[in-house]
């Protein structure tokens, strides 16, 4: 695996550090700073990406297609694959950089905790992995097994922190007050991110407020089922954002090209 | 992991992979740029409402709503804010030359009395009142004294200082008011002005601002009471006193003023004095010779002859002293007299320009915190939308614990 113990650690708090840091500052941060911190945080998720992207690619085109095919030829060079990973890794970067605007202590506690146990999932999964996999295989699988459990463990801590966590309560405002109140809260000094984070905070503010409409009002299993399908769209979005985020924290400590290299030398 | 150089081709996608992610993002926000411009542009010539990206709520009176964006804000603030300054600026013109005019009146009698005073300055009293408080100490004060009786009090002048402050805060307030309330009109003006013109789509409402609120505002702005002016009073050294204090002070600082011309009349009191010591001296040898004289002429008088002639010597001697000091005092006066009352009524002017120009300088101090007031109120009027209890509980809601 890429790096010593610490040094990954040390890099993934950077990761916490820099979303934290973002938000505390994000009303005086000047769009340079605010788009800097979004193309490394895109990078980190890109790496992450791209890595476990170029096991699939290698083993769909190894296995799955015949070589003299045309989607072989158009697959084989990566391109398509990075553009993919490329576009996925700035929308879930966008994703990480808006939900960071509204953490809470717990939450950004959370945030640092989470670095830590990815370093010790990375770890286990790695000793887990080290008889089953190939070698060259072991620290990718093992970043790729991490991702996946790492971002349930955020998603679902930070569920069971919304769930019992004080909301605002927005029920007895009108919808208009409701969208005047989210986008009030937005408090980003660039003005083109500010332009994202206001629609994203309003539609969330939105949901919560049908949500806690319909609860105060439970009327039939098909309104409480309403109410639980908003209430769970209001916080939908944390799970992207705990996908983001372990992406993010693998990304700092992923080696793409070293697949790459291997899947090129089996190819010879 | 493997020691051998990596091919250059990694190196190659890598960069091409960083390359790409930076330009995914300036693309994506280049884009979403571009189609806010577009989506307002395009509202705009449709002449529907243009969606803004905040905007703050303004209640007019009655109810009505007016969305402003920030920049529309800001510019009305710092459009009202100049013209509050300009209009300040005028205001504290008008309040000088008020004061100036308050105070000329008032000290116009004073002017008519100049010639009482010079009528003294070259009496025998006046001259002998000066050389007593010359050698006692204290003559600048017995000229300040002098001039408080003769000028100051019979003009009337020490009442009206005394009546000054409360007439020109008077005016100030109401000047004030005036400013305060054309303050309000230029701003309802200003917003209905915008409220006639396309409203944006009433989405992203950062602030209020309730304008029925300004009234009031400014309402508090200019309440104006003697206590205000009465603590700018205490800061300047017009309105610290009154009126009688006030003219004991002019009269003080009139002669302080008059003090080279003063002086240089002291310095001939002087010099007469030194001639008219020795004329006195030769006049009560001469005397007391001319008594003993009458007083051996006569049988009675022939015991007596050295006292008779001695009270003789001395009455003559001061006869003589009177009417040579009388015939260089009128000397004096028909040479010096016109330029001593144009340097008197020169310091009273001094004076008089100096009193006014605290009396603007008390008014002034108040309107300049109104005016402060109504600039940096514009700022505190927005209010942002206030924050709902944080309280729902999700699981709570559900009916869980």
């Amino acid at each position: 695996m890429k790096g010593g113990a610490t040094s990954r650690v040390v890099r993934m708090l950077a990761i916490a550090a820099s979303l934290i840091a973002w938000q505390l500052f994000a009303d005086v941060a000047s769009c340079p700073l605010a788009i800097g911190l979004l193309v490394l945080l895109a990078l980190a998720i890109g790496t992450a990406g791209l890595e476990s992207a170029v096991l699939r690619r290698h083993a769909f085109t190894a296995q799955y297609l015949a070589p003299e095919g045309r989607l072989f030829r158009l697959l084989r060079p990566g391109v398509l694959m990075l553009l993919r990973q490329g576009v996925a890794a700035v929308l879930l970067a966008a994703v990480l950089v808006l939900n960071a605007l509204t953490l809470e202590a717990w939450q950004r506690a959370l945030l640092l905790g989470d670095a830590l146990l990815m370093a010790a999932l990375l770890g286990a999964f790695a000793r887990l992995l080290a008889g089953e996999a190939r070698v060259a295989y072991v620290a990718p699988l093992a970043r790729r097994w991490a991702v996946r459990v790492n971002a349930l463990c955020v998603w679902g801590a930070l569920l069971i922190g919304l769930l019992y966590t004080p909301q605002a309560s927005l029920a007895a405002l009108r919808w208009e007050e409701v969208i005047s109140l989210a986008a009030g809260q937005v408090h980003v000094a660039c003005a083109d991110l500010a332009l994202l984070a206001r629609p994203a905070t309003v539609a969330s503010a939105l949901m919560l407020w049908g949500a806690q409409n319909l609860f105060a009002d439970f009327g039939d299993a098909l309104q409480t089922l309403l109410a639980w399908l908003l209430f769970l769209a209001a916080f939908g979005a944390s799970f992207l954002f705990a996908w983001a985020y372990s992406l993010a924290l693998v990304g700092t400590v992923s080696a793409p090209w070293q697949t790459w290299r291997e899947r090129e030398a089996q190819a010879q | 992991m493997s020691d051998a150089p990596r091919p250059v081709s990694h190196w190659f996608w890598g960069g091409f992979f960083a390359v790409l992610i930076l330009g995914l993002v300036l693309a994506g926000l280049a884009g979403l740029r571009a189609g806010s411009h577009w989506l307002e542009d395009r509202l705009g010539r449709a002449g529907l409402p243009v969606p803004v990206r905040a905007a703050v709520k303004v209640t007019l009176a009655g109810g009505e709503a007016l969305y402003l964006d920030p920049g529309q804000l800001a510019q009305l603030r710092a459009e009202l804010q100049r013209d509050l300054a300009v209009q300040g600026e005028a205001l504290a013109q008008r309040v000088r030359e008020a004061s100036t005019h308050a105070v000329a009146t008032a000290f116009a009698p004073a002017y008519d009395r100049v010639p009482d005073f010079a009528d003294w300055y070259y009496s025998l009293a006046g001259e002998y009142g000066r050389l007593w408080h010359a050698l006692a100490g204290g003559v600048a004060d017995y000229l300040a004294g002098r001039l408080e009786a003769l000028v100051i009090e019979p003009s009337g002048l020490a009442q009206r200082l005394d009546e000054l402050p409360a007439e020109l805060s008077g005016l100030a307030s109401e000047q004030t008011r005036a400013l305060a309330a054309a303050f309000e009109g230029r701003l309802l003006e200003r917003l209905r002005a915008l409220a006639s013109e396309p409203q944006p789509v009433r989405v992203e409402v950062s602030g209020e601002w309730d304008v029925a609120g300004v009234a009031a505002e400014v309402g508090q702005a200019v309440a104006l009471g003697p206590a205000d002016f009465a603590r700018q009073a205490a800061a300047t050294s017009a309105g610290a006193a009154t009126g009688a204090v006030l003219a004991k002070k002019l009269g003080a600082a009139t002669v302080a003023k008059t003090g080279a011309k003063l002086a240089g009349s002291a310095a001939k009191v002087g010099l007469k004095s030194a001639a008219k010591m020795g004329v006195g001296a030769g006049s009560a040898a001469s005397g007391a010779a001319a008594g003993a004289a009458f007083c051996t002429a006569t049988v009675a008088g022939a015991p007596l002859a050295p006292a008779c002639a001695l009270l003789g010597g001395v009455a003559t001697g001061v006869a003589t002293w009177v009417l040579v000091d009388e015939a260089v005092l009128a000397t004096d006066e028909y040479f010096n007299r016109a330029q001593f009352e144009e340097a008197l009524r020169h310091s009273l002017a001094e004076s008089q320009a100096e009193l006014a120009d605290a009396f603007a300088e008390q008014q002034l101090r108040v309107m300049d915190g109104v005016i402060d007031r109504l600039a940096s109120g514009l700022d505190a009027l927005v209010r942002p939308v206030p924050a709902p209890p944080k309280d729902f509980v999700p699981v709570q809601a559900a009916g869980g614990r």
